[in-house]
């Protein structure tokens, strides 16, 4: 087929756009999440805030760049005043809160999710992609929001590490099974869009 | 025959954006890079001096000015019922690792900067400050990011909230028809689904106008 360049630019562009909706899509999920009232989960019936999901799924779905660039935005908008933190906040007044740390963390669990999700979906057979996901979604929540969420915690509540460690546990186990459902609903989204996070 | 049944109410839908108080008092006439710039010149103050004085005063002025603004302060302290969940686990945190005055202060230090962030959000139209926005992300365009392109993101994100809160609640609905409120995957899936079809819709309506940015 031939394609004259004046409609392979406008491929292109027509690439670009929607790429630039997927971000403002995902920081809007992310945002949908965070005011989410705490649900439920298991038999025991814990109740969790699926706010970190939609961070998860941004770098899970869209991969490092574009799912950092949701995350990224999600926070720029909030910190500049826009009421989509959780509770309705926002504003740069929630850095000195406790969720500082796990707020500013964002874009760098995306980015570190996105990176080992994409590589997942390059190489690995689909048979693999909840557990591998999985581990994704797990690794940037272990590596970026919990340290950084910690040494946040110690710096605006005023107590040593180790403290803020130990309030830091009381979030794990939600974390694992928003990190499980997450790559659950990501695999399930690659099969059906496979062109999403483009194998190339 | 059974009766017809009552229709149920439906409940209202989450207001996101509706949250500004309606008004033209002097904090909504101020542009809304000069109420972000002083919000953050008060922000930063409080956090270094890190008083338990200064942040009080902050609370007491910002209720005043709210008042001369025409922002009834019942307003403004809604925001503190919403997160009072919030307020309470640090409070908690604090007399088991610190003591009093050290909750006194950290309290008072997380109230003050929320309510002066409040004061902003309830005067502010959202379309306002993703102007300011846009300014404020110029200078990437020295690392080849283009701000109209960003901006155009920020733009699509404020058009998704509402659209994706109302498939949200949609998805929990569905999923207590099923049983499976307990079920992350389940509430997940459709409102994941839902966001990829409706980004892509958004990028190819937007790609078939040529609109890729947000002009000047």
């Amino acid at each position: 087929m031939t394609s004259s360049p004046l409609r392979r630019g406008a491929a292109q562009s027509a690439h670009r756009t929607v790429d630039i909706a997927m971000i403002g899509v995902f920081a809007a999920l992310i945002a949908v999440l965070a005011f989410a009232p705490p649900i439920p989960v298991g038999s025991a019936g814990v109740p969790i805030t699926l706010q970190t999901l939609g961070v998860a799924l941004a770098g899970l779905t869209l991969g490092p760049w574009r799912g950092a660039a949701a995350a990224g935005l999600y926070l720029a908008l909030g910190l500049l005043g826009l009421p989509i933190f959780s509770g309705f906040a926002g504003g740069l007044g929630v850095l000195a809160g406790p969720s500082a740390g796990y707020l500013l963390s964002f874009p760098l669990t995306a980015l570190i999710t996105g990176l080992i999700a994409w590589a997942v979906l390059r190489r690995a057979q689909p048979r693999w992609w909840v557990p591998l996901l999985f581990c994704a979604a797990a690794a940037g929540s272990i590596l970026a929001t919990h340290p950084l969420g910690i040494l946040g915690m110690s710096f605006t509540l005023d107590v040593s590490l180790q403290e803020a460690f130990l309030m830091d546990i009381v979030f794990w186990p939600g974390d694992l099974a928003k990190s499980l459902a997450g790559a659950g609903a990501a695999a399930l989204l690659h099969r059906t869009y496979p062109m999403l996070l483009a194998r190339r | 025959m059974s009766r017809r049944r009552r229709p149920r109410p439906l409940r209202a839908r989450d207001q996101v954006f509706g949250r500004t108080a309606p008004g033209n008092g002097i904090l909504h006439r101020t542009p809304a890079w000069a109420k972000v710039a002083v919000l953050a010149a008060v922000t930063v103050t409080v956090l270094i001096l890190r008083s338990p004085t200064v942040s009080l005063g902050v609370v007491v002025a910002v209720l005043l000015l709210g008042a001369a603004a025409g922002v009834p302060p019942v307003k403004v302290l809604r925001l503190l019922r919403r997160i009072w969940l919030l307020l309470a686990a640090v409070l908690a945190a604090q007399l088991l690792f610190n003591d009093l005055a050290g909750a006194g202060e950290v309290l008072s230090r997380i109230i003050a900067c929320l309510l002066g962030a409040q004061l902003l959000i309830l005067t502010t139209r959202p379309h306002d400050l993703l102007g300011v926005f846009r300014t404020l992300v110029l200078p990437l365009r020295w690392v080849g990011l283009s701000p109209g392109r960003i901006a155009l993101a920020g733009l699509v994100m404020l058009r998704a909230i509402p659209y994706l809160a109302d498939l949200a609640h949609l998805a929990h609905r569905q999923t207590q028809a099923r049983g499976l409120e307990h079920s992350i995957r389940a509430r997940t899936v459709p409102l994941l689904t839902g966001s990829v079809d409706y980004a892509r819709d958004t990028g190819r309506a937007l790609a078939a106008r040529g609109i890729d940015q947000v002009r000047r």
